[in-house]
């Protein structure tokens, strides 16, 4: 049965976005793992990124899955699933950020102090398949690197902020220390300009 | 079908709206423009797709095994509940199990609040019975003064009483002598 699984698997990862989903949703469970495999960490790293919290992202992670799957938020023929995921990640890891209260200020200094249980260490197969996708994707990290030096480092570190960390203009102004109609200003400008360069690319 | 005509400002509205930086009045222009023109929806996602080049920058972390072993348990109860018709029980399940954990995270904050409060209550107490038994240690130690001081001036006057008693005798003594002669 293992043997038909791995067999599976190799047959679908040569698959589009689009075939590996509709495999899975005709009852091919495996495709479920060249999804993950294609996009789990990216999502979860994301996800992890933003939260600051292991377990709050992989539920998120699970959510993000579980929209893709049992939804038909995404549109193929639209968007490619990578955009639509992150898409999904950020958005999603944002209202998660905002429905924060004081209670978790708390209990996460709380956690500082005192950890209650040590983080559980990723299992060797999940870190030996983030190497494998790690040796997969290491173009794609090189060229966003290459296609994001476009920008005035300036920029960069605006529009990175922006992604990763402050989902308010207020927020953002006041962590560059600059007034809010500048910060507004020079966020859009500098996404207007990387969309020119990558459409040029393109 | 003729593409209708945009606003000068169409790109730093969509940029605005990406960036979630859309001020009241210009989000109300944005709604309209959507409106009218359906076919922005694929700038927005074009001009999405260049600001999620920012995901392919972000350090790797690799998850715990138990994420894709959920989500292909997800995936084969969705499975097995198809057959009898769409059904969003999973969402519920999911849900409940990030309740859980988040009741169970209160559970544990709020019993490491209660034993902080309880150390911290005992401490207090530790400290003011501490002072207290130093100034009862103080009060004993001056007690102990003034009983041997007056245990000294006892002595002074047992002194003095046997020197009176002798002096007394010795008169005693003089007067039988008198007396005789």
């Amino acid at each position: 049965m293992e043997t038909f699984d791995s067999f599976m698997i190799v047959t679908l990862d040569y698959q589009s976005d689009k075939s590996v989903l509709d495999a899975l949703r005709d009852g091919q469970v495996q495709a479920i793992d060249v999804l993950f495999q294609r996009y789990g960490f990216k999502v979860y790293s994301l996800a992890y990124k933003m939260l600051a919290d292991a377990e709050e992202a992989e539920a998120m992670t699970q959510e993000v899955f579980a929209e893709l799957l049992l939804t038909d938020a995404w549109q193929p023929d639209k968007e490619a699933m990578d955009s639509f995921l992150m898409t999904l990640t950020r958005s999603r890891a944002f209202t998660q950020i905002k429905r924060r209260g004081w209670i978790y200020a708390i209990a996460k200094q709380l956690s500082h102090w005192f950890p209650w249980k040590p983080r559980q260490p990723a299992l060797t197969s999940s870190q030996l398949m983030l190497e494998e996708w790690h040796l997969e994707h290491r173009d794609n990290t090189a060229a966003a690197k290459q296609f994001l030096g476009h920008l005035p480092q300036r920029d960069l570190d605006i529009l990175e902020l922006a992604y990763c960390e402050v989902s308010h203009s207020q927020k953002l102004a006041k962590r560059l220390h600059l007034p809010p109609k500048i910060a507004k200003h020079r966020s859009r400008k500098a996404l207007i300009k990387l969309h020119h360069t990558r459409i040029r690319a393109v | 079908m003729t593409q209708p005509e945009r606003p000068r400002n169409w790109q730093d509205l969509t940029a605005g709206f990406i960036l979630n930086n859309l001020s009241d009045e210009e989000w109300m222009l944005w709604k309209a423009l959507c409106i009218k023109d359906p076919d922005l929806e694929a700038e927005v996602k074009s001009m999405q797709q260049t600001f999620n080049q920012f995901a392919d920058i972000v350090p790797l972390h690799a998850p715990s095994q138990q994420l894709l072993d959920r989500i292909r348990a997800m995936v084969q109860y969705q499975g097995a509940i198809d057959s009898q018709g769409p059904l969003k029980v999973p969402s519920v399940v999911r849900q409940h199990h990030r309740l859980g954990q988040q009741w169970m995270r209160v559970g544990h904050w709020l019993t490491t609040l209660v034993g902080l409060g309880a150390i911290a209550f005992l401490s207090t107490q530790v400290y003011t019975l501490k002072t207290q038994g130093q100034q009862l240690k103080k009060q004993l130690n001056h007690h102990h003064q003034q009983l041997q001081n007056a245990n000294v001036q006892i002595a002074d006057i047992n002194r003095q009483l046997e020197q009176s008693t002798a002096q007394l005798t010795a008169m005693e003594a003089a007067l039988a002598q008198a007396q005789q002669r």
